[in-house]
């Protein structure tokens, strides 16, 4: 790996401008070079690297030097693979951006004291009246970086995303499915219904992480909220092999062994599954709000949204759901310049931005304009919001969860692992990341 | 260790194991010369020095201890290495890559065998329409190719659909998703892509044989499938050696098309110790441990090619 890592590296000074082969010619470059700040100079240029979204992050880079003309924000994209792989090095680099977006490594970065605490700029201009609390705790993590709503704030997201219910709206008027479900049980006698009308109940893509939603779907409908939480959180005790869960996973199970999942759904991703439900085969597509965009497209009136059911009536709405975030270099020169940036973020107009690339913003005012579809996720969203039910998803409790997860859903559908056994491993992985 | 890094497409090495006996003939007639050839190759050997054999000494360090990619390195000596040999999931990897030596290798080597076989003799028009044809998998890149099969693959795809088409629907299964199928379908796709590169040496090493032999064995009363092995299968012994090593380095080392089609699953059927190292090293943070697993796969691979050429070793070598 010191092969690609060292590529990564290279590609990481390369993108800061130094056309130079060997790091050690970088890192003089870099040492030579004099701060651009101080000396009555008020032009700042902040670096930010990301991965997700490149067209809004140049929209909100521009609209913001709009509005504050000495900070300009230059935008490194890196495509994820890389970027998950290369952003341990490049943090801890003397080139280091100054704002990164959040991502698994970067709680490792935490631990390693490279990312600057953000407590005091979050109290100063109040971005926990802002920015959604619930997101804001998926950005809270302790010292060590591994325990998530503890400690420090260490990032502000930009875009949100959470999972809910996608519908055919023919397939449910043929099967007489008039209103949205309300609990499993109605959930489960629309899906039978479905069935027995030879119409595919859940389209869901397992080979890659399309199926853990689905299955995410049931664990948080489950779960006492609090539960989930203290596991996926990182929280002591935290546990998932408890009755709830368990009964959620046997649900799971059972659907997969009574065909309400497409036939094969082990061999197709996430993405082509939403492709093959816009396209007009099954009743329920289950997944993040980043297909309503393609969805509303294919389907027009055709398509509805609802969050999915609980499990008892009186339990508060929760769903799984994360978002775009940025965090920020303990070695940034201008932490305030920074911070800037983070509270514009949450304004209406970086919103208008958020929505026009498919994502939820963080000031629901700039959805109002949404239309079809979109509203009915803006409007289940802002249900979510009102409950601060939003939790991370369950390969966030190990930084290696989804090596474990992804083959543990895929066993259950096909028949072969039992749920009892699943839970065990995923709690394993979790327990063993902890006690590293 | 070139398993490490995901994105180093295999085909390159075909290039240079190619070249190899002609760079030896080279050197071996313009020995006075030597002196002066060591001063022109110093560029090349500081870049390989430094870009390929620096990191393999330091991934062999790094091995032996436990590091997270940002923390200060704690030696444990052989800790990682019983790790690999003791945790069932990287083992099974390295069975996996076995039995995928099988699709990616002897089947496109047999495949080849038989194909030119049958094409000896024969005076096909349109040969090099031909040939362009059974190399475009070498051409295309491993993405496109995997994705590409990942539809094939799926339940509505163009196998499936061939297989409804000629009355075999209980034969059609999303074959990529199917725990039982899932290596084998991946190491099909290995058949696809080194089938057309095997051909393509074995039909150069065809053209060199003395049409003699084929005559001298007819004399004496063989028939083609005599012929095939008594002189077509010694005579193509150096390409068959040159195609075995390529491809078994490259279904050990395999990475990009697991990647792109399975990841791994289903139910972690298709683990390769290229996609565990890469997890390893990018998404666990255990740097020692993948170091250690891309060791092991580099001992192995340099183990497998030696006995290859041991065992094949032409007489006049």
């Amino acid at each position: 790996m010191s092969h690609s890592t060292r590529r990564a590296a290279r590609r990481t000074v390369v993108v800061a401008g130094v056309l130079a082969t060997a790091l050690t010619a970088a890192s003089c470059a870099n040492s030579t070079a004099p701060a651009s700040t101080d000396a009555g100079s008020d032009d700042v240029t902040l670096r930010i690297a990301f991965s997700s979204l490149p067209e809004m992050v140049d929209a909100l880079a521009d609209a913001f030097h709009e509005e504050h003309p000495n900070i300009t924000i230059s935008p490194e994209y890196t495509a994820f693979a890389d970027y998950v792989t290369s952003i341990r090095l490049s943090m801890s680099s003397d080139t280091a951006p100054d704002i990164a977006q959040f991502a698994v490594p970067s709680k490792d970065l935490v631990g390693a004291g490279e990312q600057l605490p953000l407590d005091d700029y979050a109290e100063e201009q109040g971005w926990y009246d802002t920015f959604p609390v619930s997101a804001l705790e998926q950005l809270e993590l302790s010292d060590d970086g591994k325990e998530f709503g503890a400690g420090s704030l260490y990032g502000v997201p930009v875009a949100l995303s959470m999972v809910g219910v996608f519908y055919n709206k023919q397939i449910a008027e043929d099967i007489g499915m008039t209103e949205m479900p309300t609990s499993i049980e109605e959930f489960e006698s629309a899906l039978d219904k479905a069935k027995d009308a030879g119409e595919t109940p859940i389209m869901m893509g397992a080979l890659d992480y399309g199926a853990n939603h689905v299955w995410g779907a049931l664990t948080n409908s489950f779960m006492p909220a609090a539960d989930y939480r203290d596991w996926v959180n990182g929280a002591p005790g935290g546990d998932i092999t408890g009755d709830e869960s368990l009964a959620a996973s046997t649900t799971f199970a059972e659907w997969a062994d009574k065909g309400y999942f497409n036939d094969g759904a082990n061999g197709i991703g996430a993405a082509d599954a939403s492709a093959t439900f816009s396209a007009g085969d099954g009743l329920f597509f289950i997944g993040g709000n980043w297909v309503t965009g393609a969805l509303d497209e294919a389907m027009g009136d055709n398509v509805g949204y609802f969050l999915f059911p609980q499990s008892e009536e009186d339990k508060p709405a929760v769903t799984g759901g994360s978002s775009v975030a940025y965090t920020v270099s303990a070695r940034t020169e201008h932490p305030d310049e920074v911070a800037t940036f983070l509270n514009w973020l949450s304004t209406p107009e970086a919103g208008a931005i958020v929505v026009d690339n498919g994502y939820l913003p963080v000031a629901s005012e700039a959805l109002t304009d949404a239309t079809g579809v979109a509203s009915e996720v803006s409007a289940a969203y802002d249900d979510i919001t009102a409950a601060e039910g939003v939790n991370l998803f369950s390969d966030w409790s190990a930084t290696d969860q989804l090596a474990t997860l992804t083959p543990g859903v895929q066993g259950m559908v096909a028949g072969e692992t039992d749920p009892e056994t699943f839970l065990e491993s995923i709690q394993e992985v979790r327990d063993a990341y902890h006690e590293e | 260790m070139r398993s490490e890094s995901p994105r180093l497409p295999v085909r390159p090495r075909a290039g240079r194991a190619v070249a190899v006996p002609a760079a030896a003939r080279g050197r071996a007639r313009r020995a006075p010369r030597a002196a002066w050839s060591v001063l022109w190759v110093v560029p090349a050997l500081v870049v390989y020095a430094l870009f390929t054999l620096w990191p393999v000494v330091h991934s062999f360090g790094l091995s032996f201890f436990d590091w997270n990619g940002l923390s200060d390195p704690e030696f444990t000596g052989f800790d990682n290495y019983v790790e690999v040999m003791s945790d069932d999931t990287l083992r099974d990897s390295l069975w996996h890559a076995a039995v995928l030596v099988v699709f990616f290798s002897f089947l496109p080597v047999a495949i080849g065998l038989v194909t030119v076989a049958l094409l000896t003799g024969a005076r096909l028009r349109g040969m090099t329409f031909y040939r362009s044809v059974l190399f475009i998998p070498q051409i295309v890149p491993l993405v496109a190719v995997g994705i590409t099969w990942r539809w094939m693959y799926s339940d509505q795809g163009a196998i499936n659909e061939l297989l409804r088409a000629i009355g075999l629907d209980a034969l059609a299964r999303t074959w990529l998703g199917e725990p039982e199928f899932g290596l084998a379908a991946v190491g099909l796709i290995g058949t696809w892509i080194m089938t057309g590169l095997c051909m393509m040496l074995f039909l150069a090493g065809v053209g060199h044989i003395d049409t003699a032999l084929y005559e001298a064995v007819k004399l004496d009363g063989a028939g083609p499938i005599r012929a095939f092995f008594s002189i077509t299968i010694p005579q193509l012994r150096n390409e068959i050696t040159v195609a075995l090593t390529i491809t078994i380095v490259a279904a050990l080392a395999s990475f990009d098309i697991v990647y792109v089609t399975t990841n791994g699953g289903p139910v972690d059927r298709t683990n390769v110790p290229g996609l565990l190292i890469y997890r390893l090293a990018f998404s666990r943070g255990e740097i020692g441990l993948a170091s250690a697993l891309a060791v092991l796969l580099g001992a192995l691979i340099l183990v497998a090619v030696f006995l290859l050429n041991r065992l094949l070793r032409t007489d006049d070598e």
